[in-house]
């Protein structure tokens, strides 16, 4: 094989869920198609790695300052759901029923992982509590343990703010992350969720 | 349940086996070397998912080969299961029960109970905390899926504490781990506590078997933390904080537990000859099948060179305990030994097993 082709198929490798065998295929099928497929896929590619950035208020990704979500006129700006992921936050999108705004998270804690306290966006999370309207926070992360341990912490460090602290239901099976979730399930988590701490605004 | 058959693939010195086996069990006869205890370690990894002699997977996968499989059909009464396990060098793990998948061992956990008699079982006795602790820990989680699901929590809330004590430290989460941790440890010390409870007496009674004497030999359980109540546990993990952050690990807890067997008030070790040891260990693991039998499961013994110290009344003594506790699996490597053991016996050579036939 030429140098090329391994260093295209060493690169498809390092994506997600690919392994040796589907890199090698995708590299050898890209080299059998129009030229027009490979420069549409690598424009695509570069074009997405400048053009997104993170949403300067709930840090999920956008192609602007503001995302479309949290510039929204139609959102409940007083209630903020924290999730860990953006993907998290698309998944509850998609199930249309929740109105307020979000907060990505970028992680759960872990620090044998090295993810601590400061390795997630939860300054800025106190910092948004304490200068937008917010009345409630719902805690939307999965069942994994880690998951468990975030969302007490945030319980915690929210006790001083003068809000209700809820969680996503048990409808979410310990262990469960919410990429996986079907939409009964979701409606379920936030229909019922519990709340940890009252407060009022 | 009760082993009726058994696929091996690239196991050890086993390229490709498929055996069938017989409801009592069976001696494995064959010379030093044959492959007698890597075939009772297949049945260990298959029903457990461990190596009784602590192997990890890129000891078992045979020599030139990736990937490992072996596959056990168990039967009890109508029912019938098909276990398997499958990993590879790079330790990818793959577990089916009747056809469903997992990765995590626990799938194999619920209505196996599997007991290991092999020469190291004197470390029982002589051994290391950590080595005393695998063999509670393998009895309990037999019994018990609840116990193994709390120990793998328990043991990764350790790691996490660990990992934050020893870094940038944060209160705010050493107070949740602690909290955590300390329902973990309460759960933990209560459910060894009780498993000592319950097999003190018989550990007495089968020494006293063994040894043909009366004597007051005793198994004790010796706890990192004589405690109850999951707040005595946080208290005990708070007030450690500090000295814990200066060590770089958590200090006390279910982690660092042990026990001890003792003869006249004095631990048997140091103290007892190496025959009251070995008896000692011997009568601990005895006592064991009986805890792991008691909701009425069948259960698999495995027996490789446990008893080829012993002097010939010895072994038939151990030999008439274990026989009636469930399907027997031996490994013998002379003629001589053949004639002690009433079960049939296969033959073993170089990852072949045939039925023995005399002559
Ligand atoms: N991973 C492996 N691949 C191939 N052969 C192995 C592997 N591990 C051990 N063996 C072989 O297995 C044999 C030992 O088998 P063992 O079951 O310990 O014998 P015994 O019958 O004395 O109990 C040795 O010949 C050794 O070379
Ligand atoms: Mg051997
Ligand atoms: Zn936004």
């Amino acid at each position: 094989m030429t140098d090329s082709v391994q260093r295209l198929a060493a690169a498809l490798q390092k994506l997600p869920s690919v392994g040796e065998k589907s890199a090698w295929r995708m590299a050898l099928h890209l080299l059998e198609q129009d030229e027009a497929i490979s420069y549409e896929l690598a424009h695509a590619l570069v074009a997405a790695k400048q053009k997104v950035r993170r949403c300067d208020r709930c840090f999920t990704w956008s192609e602007t300052a503001i995302c479309s979500v949290c510039s929204s006129e139609n959102r409940d700006t007083t209630t903020l759901c924290v999730v860990e992921k953006p993907r998290d936050m698309w998944v509850l999108e998609q199930s249309g029923r929740y109105r307020g705004v979000y907060h990505v998270l970028g992680g759960v804690l872990s620090p044998m992982n090295g993810i601590t306290a400061d390795s997630l966006t939860l300054e800025e999370l106190r910092n948004r509590i304490s200068s937008e309207p917010i009345a409630e926070v719902i805690i939307g992360l999965g069942g994994s343990n880690e998951a468990e341990t975030t969302a007490h912490y945030i319980s915690r460090i929210l006790q001083e703010f003068p809000i209700t602290v809820s969680r996503f239901a048990r409808g979410l099976s310990a262990g469960m992350d919410l990429e996986y979730a079907d939409r009964f399930t979701l409606d379920q988590a936030l229909n019922e969720r519990r709340v940890i701490t009252g407060g009022y605004r | 349940m009760i082993l009726k058959s058994l696929s091996l693939l690239n196991f050890r010195n086993y390229l490709h086996l498929n055996l069938e086996l017989p409801e009592g069990g069976a001696l494995f006869y064959g010379v030093n070397g044959s492959g007698k205890t890597n075939l009772l370690e297949s049945i260990s990894y298959v029903l457990l998912g461990k190596s009784p002699r602590g192997a990890g997977v890129k000891d078992l996968v045979s020599v030139g080969e990736r990937e490992s499989f072996v596959k056990a059909v168990l039967t009890s009464g109508e029912q019938t299961r098909v276990q398997s396990i499958g990993f590879s060098r790079d330790k990818q793990l793959v577990i089916t029960r009747d056809g469903e998948t997992s990765t995590s061992l626990r799938a194999l956990y619920g209505e196996n109970r599997f007991v290991w008699f092999g020469p190291d079982d004197i470390q029982l006795i002589t051994g290391s905390p950590e080595e005393k602790r695998r063999f509670i820990d393998i009895t309990l989680s037999q019994v018990s899926p609840e116990y193994l699901a709390e120990l793998m929590r328990y043991k990764k809330l350790i790691r996490e504490r660990n990992a934050l004590i020893t870094g940038r430290f944060d209160s705010v989460l050493c107070d949740i781990y602690d909290h955590d941790l300390a329902q973990s440890m309460a759960a933990i010390t209560a459910q060894r506590a009780h498993f000592f409870a319950e097999i003190s007496s018989s550990v007495t009674s089968v020494y006293n078997q063994i040894s043909g004497a009366e004597s007051d030999v005793v198994v004790e359980f010796a706890p990192s933390l004589q405690l109850e109540l999951p707040d005595e546990f946080e208290l005990a993990l708070k007030e450690r904080r500090n000295r814990d952050r200066e060590q770089g690990f958590t200090s006390i807890g279910p982690h660092r537990d042990s026990f001890r067997c003792k003869k006249d008030g004095r631990q048997i070790v140091g103290y007892g000859s190496q025959g009251q040891c070995r008896s000692s260990a011997l009568a601990l693991k005895i006592a064991s099948t009986e805890y792991l039998t008691r909701d009425n499961h069948e259960l698999i013994l495995a027996v490789d060179d446990a008893f080829s110290d012993l002097d010939r009344t010895r072994r038939e003594i151990f030999f008439d305990m274990i026989r009636t506790k469930g399907q027997l699996f031996v490994a013998v490597h002379s003629r001589e030994e053949l004639s002690y053991y009433d079960l049939p016996a296969l033959s073993i050579t170089q990852g072949k097993v045939v039925p023995y036939e005399l002559g």
